[in-house]
C-alpha cells in the first residue's frame, strides 16, 4: 500500500473545538485511514461548505464529502439543527452522518438515532471505533497508508 | 329543660274559625287543657297572628270567606315557621283529607254537632303535635343531611376543579370562584365571591361591590396569603344588618378558605419541585457536557503525550503522566455516577414485566472482564419475572455482582443470585463469600459517597449502593443487606408481587451456572 494522494472520498470533521479536532484526526491516522478529512468549526460554515457556497464555491477543493463527522453541542448552529437542514435537502439528505460527542445523554442519542445518523460516539473518538464507523459506509473508498 | 316543665309551659293554640260561637267552645276547651287559644276569624288574619306569634298549633277550618283553608296551607308552605296543623271541615270529604295531607296538614277532621267534638278534637291535637315532633326531628335531620350534601358537593366540586386545572392556579381559582358562590341562582339574596391571593383578584361572575361581607383569611402554610370575600348586596337602611350566613354556611366557608390555602399550597410546592426538577435535569446536562468535556481531554492528551513524547521521558515523568491520567479518569467516573444518580430523579420509569434471570445475565456478561480476570464463579437460581425498568434493573444488578467480585480477597470469588418468596414479596439475594462489614455499617452502606474502605485497596466513587437503593424505591421495593466481617454479604431486594407481571411469562428460567 502507498501513501497517496489520489482525489479520493473524503470526510467533513464538524467540531468548534481544535484540540477535539485534533484528537478525531489522529484516531483516523491511529486506525491508518488516511482519506482527507476536511474541518470546519460551526454549524453554518458545514451548511456552506455542504451546499458549497461562500468560501466553499471551489467545487474541485471542496466536492461534497461522502461521510459527515458531526459534533452535536456547538455554539450559533448546533449539530441538531445542521441534522435537521441536511434531512430537508435533497442533495444532501443521503450522507451518511457520524455524531462524534461528549454527551452521553441518552435523550441527544435517541433524539439523532430517530433523525437518522448512522452512529452516535462518545468522545474519544478511539480507533475501534473508526474502523467500525469506516466498516459501515457506504461505497467508501478507504485510502489505507503505512500499515 | 326537663319533662315536666316541657308539659307545664303553656302551648299556645290559633284557631282560625268564621263560626265565632263555634271558636270560642273550641278555644274555652283548650284553655281548660293548659293551652293558650288565639282566634283568627278569617285567613288573612291568621297570616297576620302567624307573622307575629310562636304558636305550638293550627285548627283551621277549610270553609271560610275570603280565604280557605287550603288556600292558608298554601300560603303557610311559602317560608313559614312549621307548626301542626289541623284542618277542619264542615262535611266528610276523602279527597279534601287528601289534599289536606298533601298540602302539609298533619290531621284532618270533620266537624260534628256533638258534645264529644271537643273531646275528640284535643285527642287529635295532641297526636298531631306528637306527630308533627317526629316528623320535624326528621326533618331537622334532613335539611341538616341536604346541607350536607351541599357543602359536600361545594368541597367536592372545589377538590375536582383542583384536581383537573394544571398548570397556573389562576384557571382553577377562577372557576372556584363561581363554584364556591352560596347564592349564585339568582334570587333576592344574590351574592358574590371574591377569591384575593396576593395581588390577583378571581371573581365570581356578575361581581359587585358592597360593604356588606363576610371574609375569611386564606392560610398557606400558617401563612395569610389571601382573602376569601362573600358579599351581599347593600342593604339600603341598615348597612350594618347581620350577614345572613348560616352558621353551616360560615363553617363550609371556613372549610373552602382552608381548601383554597391547601390548593395554594400545594401548587407553589408542585412549582417550586418543578422548577428544581428543571433545575437538576439542566445541571445534568450541563455537566455531562462541560465537566466531563475537559476531563476526557486532559485523559487524552495525556495520552497523546505518553504516546509521541513517552520515550524522550524519564520514569518519574512517565509516573507524574500517570497520576494525571488516573485522576482526570476517577473524576470523570465520579460526574458519571452522581449524573447517574440524579437522573433516576428526572427520568421517567418504564415499567414492564421482565424475567430477571434475563436482566441477571446481562449483567454478568456487561461484567465479564472482571469475572474473569477474577475467575469468579457466578450461580443463577431460578428467578421470578417481576414489573421493572429494565435498565435500572441491570444497573442494580451490575452494581451488586460488580460489587460482590469488588469487595472480594477470596481466591475464588463467588456470586450466588435466588430468590426466596414471601406472600406479597419475591426477595431477591445476591449473595458472596467477599469480605463482608460490621453491623453498624449495613446501614450507612446505602449512603450517597460512603466508602467504607479507603481507595486504596478498593476502588470506586461510593455511589454504587446508593444507586441501588433509589431503585428499588422507585420499584417500590427495598434493599437490605446482611453481613459478617469476613463472612460475606447477602444483599436481599424485595420486589412486591404483581399479577401481571405473573401472568406475563409461564414459568421461570432455568437455574444457570457460569464458570
Amino acid at each position: 500500500m502507498s501513501n497517496t494522494s489520489v482525489q479520493t472520498s473524503h470526510f467533513l470533521l464538524v467540531e468548534d473545538d481544535a484540540d477535539d479536532a485534533l484528537l478525531t484526526k489522529r484516531a483516523f491516522e491511529k486506525a491508518h485511514i488516511w482519506n482527507r478529512i476536511d474541518v470546519v468549526s460551526s454549524g453554518t460554515d458545514a451548511w456552506d461548505y455542504l451546499k458549497q457556497k461562500g468560501p466553499y464555491t471551489d467545487t474541485n477543493r471542496y466536492p461534497k464529502p461522502f461521510c459527515v463527522l458531526l459534533d452535536l453541542n456547538m455554539p450559533g448552529m448546533d449539530g441538531r439543527e445542521l441534522i435537521a437542514q441536511m434531512n430537508a435537502d435533497d442533495g444532501l439528505r443521503d450522507i451518511p452522518i457520524v455524531v462524534i460527542s461528549t454527551s452521553d445523554y441518552e435523550k441527544d442519542m435517541d433524539l439523532v438515532r430517530k433523525m437518522g445518523a448512522k452512529h452516535y460516539i462518545i468522545k474519544p473518538l478511539k480507533t475501534q471505533s473508526v474502523l467500525q464507523i469506516v466498516a459501515a459506509l457506504p461505497n467508501v473508498s478507504v485510502v489505507l497508508g503505512r500499515v | 329543660m326537663n319533662e315536666d316543665s316541657a308539659r307545664e309551659s303553656a302551648r299556645r293554640l290559633l284557631i282560625v274559625e268564621d263560626d265565632e260561637g263555634l271558636a270560642r267552645l273550641i278555644a274555652v276547651h283548650f284553655r281548660k287543657s293548659g293551652f293558650e287559644a288565639d282566634i283568627a276569624s278569617d285567613g288573612f288574619e291568621a297570616l297576620r297572628l302567624i307573622d307575629k306569634n310562636t304558636y305550638d298549633l293550627m285548627l283551621l277550618d277549610q270553609r271560610m270567606p275570603g280565604m280557605t283553608g287550603l288556600e292558608v296551607l298554601a300560603r303557610l308552605r311559602m317560608e313559614r315557621p312549621r307548626f301542626p296543623v289541623i284542618l277542619l271541615s264542615a262535611y266528610s270529604c276523602e279527597e279534601l283529607a287528601v289534599r289536606a295531607l298533601q298540602m302539609g296538614a298533619t290531621d284532618y277532621m270533620t266537624k260534628e254537632p256533638d258534645v264529644q267534638f271537643c273531646h275528640k278534637l284535643e285527642q287529635k291535637a295532641f297526636q298531631a303535635m306528637s306527630r308533627f315532633a317526629e316528623e320535624d326531628a326528621k326533618w331537622t335531620q334532613v335539611q341538616a343531611l341536604r346541607q350536607r350534601v351541599s357543602e359536600l358537593g361545594c368541597l367536592y366540586a372545589l377538590e375536582k376543579l383542583f384536581d383537573v386545572v394544571e398548570g397556573s392556579p389562576h384557571n382553577a381559582l377562577q372557576a372556584a370562584a363561581d363554584v364556591i358562590n352560596p347564592n349564585h341562582e339568582d334570587g333576592e339574596d344574590r351574592t358574590c365571591v371574591v377569591i384575593r391571593i396576593g395581588k390577583e383578584e378571581y371573581a365570581s361572575q356578575g361581581a359587585f361591590a358592597s360593604p356588606r361581607m363576610a371574609t375569611y383569611d386564606i392560610y398557606a402554610r400558617g401563612r395569610a396569603i389571601g382573602l376569601l370575600e362573600i358579599r351581599f348586596p347593600p342593604a339600603a337602611e341598615k348597612p350594618s344588618d347581620e350577614l345572613p350566613l348560616s352558621m353551616e354556611e360560615h363553617d363550609l366557608m371556613r372549610s373552602v378558605a382552608d381548601r383554597i390555602g391547601h390548593f395554594m399550597d400545594f401548587w407553589q410546592t408542585e412549582q417550586r419541585l418543578r422548577e428544581s426538577n428543571a433545575a437538576l435535569e439542566e445541571y445534568a446536562y450541563v455537566a455531562s457536557h462541560d465537566l466531563q468535556a475537559p476531563l476526557q481531554k486532559i485523559e487524552s492528551y495525556v495520552d497523546l503525550l505518553t504516546e509521541d513524547y513517552g520515550p524522550q521521558l524519564d520514569e518519574q515523568a512517565q509516573h507524574y503522566l500517570k497520576v494525571l491520567r488516573s485522576s482526570a479518569q476517577s473524576m470523570r467516573k465520579l460526574v458519571r455516577d452522581v449524573l447517574a444518580l440524579s437522573r433516576l430523579d428526572s427520568d421517567g420509569l418504564l415499567l414492564k414485566p421482565h424475567e430477571l434471570s434475563a436482566i441477571v445475565l446481562l449483567a454478568k456478561d456487561n461484567l465479564s472482564d472482571i469475572l474473569q480476570k477474577r475467575a469468579a464463579v457466578v450461580t443463577i437460581h431460578e428467578l421470578p419475572c417481576v414489573m421493572g425498568d429494565e435498565t435500572r434493573l441491570l444497573q442494580l444488578f451490575q452494581n451488586l455482582i460488580g460489587n460482590a467480585v469488588k469487595f472480594n480477597d477470596s481466591e475464588e470469588p463467588r456470586v450466588e443470585i435466588g430468590v426466596e418468596e414471601s406472600a406479597l414479596s419475591w426477595w431477591v439475594y445476591v449473595r458472596d463469600n467477599g469480605i463482608g462489614m460490621k453491623k453498624e455499617d449495613t446501614q450507612r452502606v446505602f449512603l450517597p459517597f460512603k466508602r467504607l474502605h479507603g481507595k486504596g485497596k478498593y476502588e470506586g466513587t461510593g455511589i454504587g449502593l446508593a444507586l441501588c437503593r433509589k431503585i428499588m424505591r422507585q420499584h417500590g421495593g427495598a434493599i437490605e443487606v446482611e453481613s459478617r466481617p469476613g463472612a460475606g454479604s447477602t444483599f436481599w431486594i424485595e420486589f412486591p408481587k404483581d399479577g401481571e407481571a405473573e401472568r406475563a411469562v409461564g414459568g421461570t428460567a432455568q437455574a444457570i451456572t457460569m464458570e
